[in-house]
């Protein structure tokens, strides 16, 4: 989970989400669903992470008509026509800093409208294909959605699996068992004692 | 001392051969930011209003206090330096509770009920929510049972009742809370469960004030609970709810009577304050959320005479033993109108039987509520949010409490609404008049510094007045049974302190009292049991007073006479003035 993204503002998230259902819909009516996924994916990642190109989705220093020609250089007939028209769109709102959020909402959407559930899978080891599968099919018959596994390998947890579906996380680590145990321990027999001191130790 | 190894592997071995392997599941948040207390959290769904959660790396407990459209507002119930951006929080399912029980009476703990005097865990059987729904209409009944405090301007003036909030209110170092201690004091006879609550105060102060509970043998039926100024403001806000849970224990699961002492509310008015601007809820009047009104009058709120159940019994039954399923006729009197119906008519068909009350009702809570002024500035916020929620306010007046006058309470505006249905008969028939007395007497003592002449009533008036303000003065940790106090107002209301030199009547009083204790006995007792002062007890009562003014001695006499007074030995009868044995001895010829 990424803290700094989730730290937008509520009206930006609530811009965002109209953004990417617009673009959802327009993809879906075009049938580029996967390809748009995959361009505002691309440059978000790769072009928006140089810093120096940072000023292309907002800022003073260039104007609404400057950055439009910018977009008609860079992405006319290189990316899909629904997404040009996108980034023009964004642009003439003067909404192109919106485009983090606006992707975030746009993978969520079109999650929940294929059916598909992220599946963030802890494990001491790397899992193998076998395992996943078990995970992926167990995950199918509790929730009737199609599981997409995001697999992450922590040595920590000593053994076992930890599973976070949304913000519910199954824990059954080795980790955690280790822990609840010694909590147990301490909690109930300091109890024991207590109520009980002369079962423990003699005046003598 | 020896350990027994074998015993402490054997539990633990219990233990772990009993442990249950079961899959964890939690709800879990993030933390996005930290700081003063206060943590906001992305995540956690699910989580409701007032719930507990964890910081699971640091295992600091928090509750759940404001619920925004993309992240939870979360005040943070420890150590909140520790916690850091990105750590996990889990939800517990579960409201904060907080140990109560005889486990801590006689302790002095924090809000969470961890203890703080060194004398090891507390191994309570029971826990209650901290937040708790006040009884409703259904459950309660009147005030009809008085709280002695011990202290006379109160119990004669503005007496509080069982089950009543009333506030005292006034400047810094005016004697608020010495009037809290001497009440709890008080309690030692009256079976009474003590709570002081102490919110944002300085620990040496707190531990000045346990110390002097110890050494008056109050820590036996008392609890402290601590949120001293050093503490997060989250703690200082829920002490007052966390404190109001240990005594409604025993309100509701036994039927006693209990006291709650909150000092102040001013200190968890300001904590709340910060919390809600940290949370960013929008500022009032002075800065304070919205909903401080509703913070205090749900507190106060709990305070309550629980009704009184009574069904219909076999004589032979155990008092403890009845339930509401006892009642023969199957019927439950709830209050004190049916209780009378019961007794009236239904008892007259079941020879043989009862009326019992059933055992764990007719509990009480009753709240005393501080709140500090600022130069007597009682029309701010807090201070008439509070008046407005309790049943009556004494009021502590600071130049008073500089001109010697202590407790320095202002009998001229300090009232309760309730507890005069409560007061004793004996106290409510002397003390009736004795509020319009004291006021006529500050208008005349204003109007006699003009330096006019003043004619002779006025002037007896006013020597009166000053003698009564005399009477009504009392030394802290010095509280007076009911009676006791009866009797020095009886004998100042009456004028048999006219003659007394004003800086005399304290030694007159303790001189008197004494007297009443050793000599006239029977007066005392009759005054105690019967509780009203019947015409013949008046009668004796005055003959009383009337013996014991030529055995006063001024303070410089005193000692000389005071071993001889000693002397008598309690039960005794009374030792007759020697001229009267003497015609007793000539009447009969001897």
């Amino acid at each position: 989970m990424d803290i700094k993204e989730n730290l937008a503002d509520v009206s930006i998230e609530r811009l965002a989400k109209i953004y990417a259902e617009a673009l959802l819909n327009a993809a879906q009516a075009s049938g580029q669903v996967a390809q748009v996924l995959e361009e505002i994916d691309s440059l978000v990642d790769e072009v928006l992470a140089d810093p120096r190109l940072q000023s292309l989705l907002g800022g003073p220093a260039i104007g609404r008509y400057a950055r439009k020609e910018a977009i008609d250089k860079t992405f006319a007939g290189t990316t899909s026509e629904t997404f040009y028209h996108f980034l023009q769109v964004l642009n003439h709102h003067e909404r192109l800093e919106l485009i983090r959020p606006i992707r975030r909402a746009l993978h969520e959407l079109n999650d929940e409208r294929t059916r598909r559930l992220r599946v963030h899978v802890y494990s001491a080891v790397e899992l193998s294909d076998d395992y996943q599968a078990r995970i992926r099919e167990g995950v199918h018959n509790y929730f009737q959605l199609d599981p997409v596994l995001i697999l992450h390998v922590d040595k920590d947890l000593l053994g076992g699996l930890k599973v976070r579906i949304g913000d519910t996380v199954y824990d059954s680590t080795v980790r955690t068992r280790l822990n609840n145990i010694r909590n147990q321990l301490i909690e109930r027999s300091s109890h024991e004692i207590q109520t009980g001191r002369d079962r423990f130790s003699s005046a003598e | 001392m020896r350990f027994k190894p074998d015993e402490i592997v054997s539990v633990l071995q219990s233990e772990i051969q009993l442990y249950q392997k079961k899959l964890d599941t939690r709800e879990v948040g993030r933390v996005l930011e930290v700081g003063d207390g206060i943590a906001r959290v992305y995540g956690l769904a699910n989580a409701m209003n007032g719930e507990m959660v964890e910081f699971t790396r640091t295992g600091v407990r928090g509750l759940v206090f404001n619920l925004e459209e993309n992240s939870v507002g979360i005040i943070i119930l420890g150590h909140y330096l520790g916690i850091e951006e990105g750590d996990e929080v889990r939800s517990l399912g579960a409201l904060l509770e907080v140990p109560v029980g005889d486990a801590v009476i006689g302790r002095v703990v924090d809000t969470l009920g961890n203890p703080l005097d060194g004398k090891g865990p507390i191994t309570a059987s029971h826990t209650r929510p901290v937040e708790f729904v006040a009884p409703g209409v259904a459950g309660r009944q009147p005030v009809n049972q008085p709280l002695q405090t011990g202290i006379k301007a109160i119990d004669a003036l503005t007496p509080i009742g069982r089950g009543q909030r009333e506030l005292i209110i006034g400047d810094r170092k005016t004697g608020k809370t010495a009037i809290a201690i001497d009440t709890i004091i008080n309690q030692k006879e009256e079976n009474v469960i003590c709570v002081y609550v102490a919110i944002g105060q300085k620990e040496s102060q707190v531990a000045g004030v346990v110390e002097a509970l110890r050494a008056n043998g109050a820590m036996d039926y008392t609890i402290v609970v601590v949120a001293s100024a050093a503490d997060a403001a989250p703690l200082q806000y829920l002490a007052p709810y966390a404190g109001c849970a240990m005594a409604e224990y025993y309100m509701f699961e036994q039927g006693r009577d209990t006291l709650c002492i909150y000092d102040d509310l001013s200190k968890q008015a300001a904590a709340y304050r910060q919390l809600s601007l940290l949370v960013r809820r929008p500022p009032g009047r002075e800065a304070y959320p919205g909903d401080i009104f509703f913070c205090h009058s749900r507190l106060l709120e709990r305070s309550a005479k629980l009704a009184e159940r009574w069904v219909i019994v076999p004589s032979s039954l155990d008092a403890s033993s009845v339930t509401d399923k006892s009642g023969v006729n199957g019927k439950v009197y709830i209050g004190p109108l049916d209780k009378e119906h019961a007794e009236k008519h239904d008892l007259k068909d079941f020879a043989g039987h009862k009326l019992a009350k059933v055992a764990g009702t007719g509990g009480s809570l009753t709240a005393l509520p501080i709140i500090e002024t600022l130069e007597g500035e009682v029309s701010a916020y807090i201070p008439t949010n509070v008046i407005s929620i309790t049943d009556g306010q004494i009021y502590l007046q600071p130049n008073l409490f500089y001109a010697g006058v202590r407790p320095a309470i202002d009998v001229g505006i300090s009232v309760s609404r309730v507890g005069g249905k409560a007061q004793t008969p004996a106290m409510k028939s002397i003390a009736g008049s004795l509020r319009l007395d004291l006021a006529a007497f500050r208008e005349l003592e204003a109007f006699a510094q003009l330096g006019t002449d003043l004619d002779k009533a006025t002037q007896s008036q006013l020597d009166r007045g000053y003698r009564m303000v005399e009477v009504l003065k009392q030394g802290q940790f010095k509280p007076l049974h009911i009676s006791d106090q009866v009797m020095i107002i009886y004998a100042g209301a009456k004028g048999h302190l006219d003659k007394v030199p004003r800086n005399e009547v304290s030694a007159w009083e303790a001189q008197f009292l004494t007297f009443m204790k050793e000599q006239r006995k029977d007066v005392r007792d009759q005054l105690i049991k019967d509780r009203k002062l019947s015409p013949d007890l008046e009668k004796k009562l005055k003959a009383a007073i009337e013996a014991f003014v030529p055995q006063y001695k001024a303070p410089g006499q005193a000692a000389a006479v005071k071993p001889k007074e000693t002397n008598i030995k309690q039960g005794e009868p009374p030792v007759k003035p020697r001229e009267t044995n003497i015609t007793a001895e000539r009447k009969t010829g001897n």
